[in-house]
């Protein structure tokens, strides 16, 4: 009953920050589809990557990435001034002549124009090899494209938003539009041939309009012509496909619409419906946005039938939205410093709340996954981020598990410290992009992944977990005339270290199996000698030695101990240190930072080890010259 | 040790399941559908418009329900659709339940007419109304109703009144695929 009382407070915490994130305008809108980078996602999904990419962060300080998006589509007078464009290298901003900011952020009108500037060096730049260029230069390329990106989605709708007025009565009545109000180029450009023929009258010196008049219908034609530059973007892709289901149809942008011929009674609804609500963006009231939202996103989905899912769609939204994996990890964060202020005071009851809280911690995790599963229909471990959050669920579930059948919080521990270290890990690499990306082909059936990669990650999580306890037997050794620990409990310690062991060696063993059978399926042959191959039979002999050392007497407790420590190390290098050597088909998350991580990592695993293990043997020594 | 072997027996009869269902679901690559790019995966409704022939009278789309339709935009300028013309009304002539309604985007009825004047097998098919040809100079049909910028495209309709298929560009009326499939409806 006095863990009730955690369970209903942290509750409580997690749903009035919910509620306070509920107050927002655009529900719907973040829910229409878009096909980008391969996938249906909503648009929330899409602001958030595209925002990560621009600005390197999914949210801006004031604005969420959706409220952005809609800026950037429906406003862009306001969005081009807004500061999106984080330049971090001074010496891109010399290059680029901008004036130092304190916050290093800039708005697309001071980038665009002195990015206009240096020209001829982008260009000349873009002709060189990425080898030959300088960090910097790379950095300035890559701002380029940053900002062409941007520029493209700002445009992407441009055909539909009401925006010329043709403001001369005369010109208005030759083209049969009405003078004052705001068309769109949809709506103008259907009289580009009485245009084009009152132009010629005016080269040709035959015109009888008023000067006035005549330099109205010049600037009306350069204004669609500029406009018609944008028929290239292509990247908001909000176009269901209508023509019959074929593997190279398309979703596609508006501009594509009416480029490709895919125009239809159907598309002209529903860009009349963007057309309204790029409208009702700038209107007072708040619901009217929301409104025609809700009908862009009931045509669209009508339009795309069964290839958007409106459940999926919702749920993607709402997991953007609650940011699981970061509550998760705020209640392991609260489980291990309870558990630390448990050591000094309050044993008992802290050392209960701090379960619960892993407990409570395990809970938004597995809720996390289970929906990353249900969006993209496969099981989540096929890339390098799902696979350190699959990890991290593995290891806190055995600790949980630990820790109920033998108390003492030596499982509470292992679960928040591994769940802290590889959820922080994960978020490195969520930025990355979409983490829902699309996979490699070979990783795209379901059975496979749900066997082979699932079962080498739980063995992953079982090492860590093992290797753990392997730790804190060795500091325990050390420590403990100052901890008192019965020698039962120690032993108790041992047996859960080889428990684990025994559990990381079955699923490590089955998982490098049935990697061999998929292989074999799908590459032709059972064994490679591949780097990630080598790294999974390399945690599977380095665990069979250690067992086969401890069950035969050959490994006293520490000497056992000290090798499940180095365990982490073995498992480190199978899981990200072959993608350093970037060779072989497992190559799946290359990145040049990680190399000096599993640097340091290993060292200091080694440092502990080593010297935790020599200071045991010293005492051991002593204490038998002694007796 | 009895929970390890109840674990790896669990293990072992998931993995049963999974491939089980898992084989169940790989696509034959036989049963993906040929599919003919044009064809709308979903039926639509013509939109409602009204359009004056050349003779003066003004018609409404809705006229022509249970006939199957060919709606078809184009320009006397534009090669293509000089080009498709001829197919077109050979098929015209040889089904005497199509109608061809021609939009044109031409700048007068002058262009038309000329143009018509090079394929005499026409006037008497525009004489029996089986030809509807209208001048549409300000891009409200093509443009308004249908979002057709360029030419020539084309919609079928079929005896329902129901858009069925696109064809964007010249089209292959000349080939036998598309008189069965107009003969089909």
């Amino acid at each position: 009953m006095h863990n009730l009382k955690y369970i209903i407070l942290l509750i409580f915490l997690i749903s009035t920050a919910a509620l306070a994130n509920d107050k927002k305008d655009f529900k719907h809108f973040g829910m229409i589809p878009i096909l980008s980078e391969g996938r249906i996602k909503p648009l929330d999904t899409f602001a958030r990557v595209t925002l990560l990419g621009i600005y390197g962060k999914s949210a801006l300080k004031d604005l969420k990435a959706i409220d952005w998006l809609a800026e950037l589509l429906f406003d862009q007078r306001a969005a081009y001034h807004r500061p999106v464009f984080k330049i971090r290298n001074s010496d891109v901003q010399k290059a680029l002549a901008l004036e130092p900011h304190e916050n290093q952020i800039y708005s697309f009108i001071a980038v665009s124009s002195a990015l206009k500037k240096i020209s001829p060096l982008i260009q000349a730049l873009f002709t060189q090899d990425s080898k030959e260029r300088s960090p910097a230069q790379n950095q300035l390329l890559e701002l380029y494209m940053r900002v062409s990106n941007y520029l493209e989605i700002s445009r992407s709708i441009s055909l539909l938003v009401p925006q010329f007025t043709i403001g001369d009565e005369q010109v208005a009545k030759s083209l049969d539009l009405p003078a004052q109000d705001r068309l769109s180029y949809l709506q103008v450009i259907k009289r580009q041939s009485i245009l084009d023929r009152i132009l010629s009258d005016i080269k040709n010196k035959k015109s009888k309009l008023s000067k006035e008049s005549k330099d109205r219908a010049i600037a009306l034609s350069e204004s669609l012509n500029s406009l018609s530059g944008d028929s290239e973007s292509k990247v908001l892709r909000i176009v269901p496909p209508q023509f019959e289901k074929s593997p190279d149809r398309e979703w596609v942008s508006p501009w594509q619409v009416v480029i490709s011929g895919q125009g239809t009674p159907q598309t002209v609804e529903y860009f009349n419906l963007w057309a309204n609500l790029s409208s009702a963006y700038f209107s007072p009231n708040p619901v009217e946005f929301e409104k025609l939202a809700q009908e862009v996103y009931d045509y669209s989905n009508k339009m795309a039938q069964t290839l958007a899912s409106p459940t999926k769609l919702r749920w993607e939204q709402l997991y953007n939205q609650y940011d699981l994996f970061v509550k998760a990890v705020a209640f392991y964060i609260l489980s291990f410093l309870l558990l630390c202020i448990s050591w000094l005071a309050w044993k008992g009851p802290l050392e209960k709340a701090s379960f619960v809280a892993l407990i409570l911690g395990a809970i938004p995790h597995f809720t996390g996954l289970v929906i990353r599963c249900y969006i993209m229909a496969r099981p989540p471990v096929s890339t390098l981020y799902e696979s350190i959050v699959f990890v991290a669920f593995i290891a806190v579930l055995a600790s949980i598990f630990i820790e109920a059948r033998r108390k003492g919080g030596v499982g509470t521990f292992i679960g928040s410290v591994i769940g802290i270290i590889l959820l922080f890990i994960s978020f490195g690499y969520e930025k990355e992009g979409d983490s829902m990306g699309m996979l490699a082909a070979v990783l795209d059936t379901n059975f496979w992944l749900a066997t082979h990669v699932v079962t080498i990650t739980i063995g992953y999580g079982c090492c860590f977990v093992a290797s753990l306890l392997g730790h804190i037997y060795l500091l325990i050794g050390i420590f403990n005339h100052k901890l008192k620990r019965t020698q039962e409990e120690i032993e108790a310690l041992s047996k859960n270290m080889l428990g684990a062991t025994l559990f990381a060696l079955f699923f490590s063993v089955l998982g490098t199996i049935l990697g061999g059978i998929w292989a074999d399926q799908s590459w032709g042959r059972f064994w490679g000698w591949d780097p990630k191959e080598n790294g999974a039979m390399l945690i599977c002999l380095w665990l069979l030695w250690a067992i086969h050392g401890r069950l035969s007497g050959y490994f006293k407790k520490a000497s056992y101990a000290a090798i499940m420590c180095l365990t982490s190390i073995v498992v480190v290098i199978a899981w990200f240190g072959v993608n350093l050597l970037n060779v072989g088909l497992h190559s799946y998350g290359f990145t040049e930072s990680i190399a000096n991580n599993i640097l340091i990592f290993t060292t200091l695993e080694i440092l502990f080890t080593a010297g935790a293990f020599w200071i045991i043997q010293r005492r051991q020594l002593l204490t038998k010259m002694g007796t | 040790m009895k929970n390890f072997f109840i674990i790896i027996v669990a293990a072992l009869l998931i993995f049963a399941i999974g491939y089980y269902r898992d084989s169940n679901t790989i696509p034959n690559s036989s049963t993906i559908s040929k599919g003919v790019d044009e064809s709308l995966s979903v039926q639509m409704s013509v939109p409602s418009f009204k359009f004056t022939t050349l003779n003066g009278e003004v018609k409404n789309i809705q006229d022509f329900k249970g006939k199957i339709i060919i709606l078809n935009f184009w320009a006397s300028w534009c090669g293509p659709c000089m080009e498709e013309f001829p197919a077109m009304l050979k098929i015209i002539a040889s089904m005497p339940d199509a109608r061809l309604v021609a939009i044109s985007s031409d700048d007068s009825t002058r262009d038309i007419e000329k143009f018509l004047s090079k394929f005499k097998q026409s006037k008497e098919l525009i004489k029996q109304q089986r030809i509807l040809i209208s001048l549409d100079q300000k891009r409200e049909i093509s443009s308004t109703h249908f979002n057709v910028l360029r030419l020539p495209e084309t919609f079928i309709v079929n005896r329902k009144f129901k858009i069925i298929k696109k064809v964007v560009g010249s089209g292959p009326w000349v080939q036998g695929d598309i008189q069965s499939f107009l003969q089909s409806l």
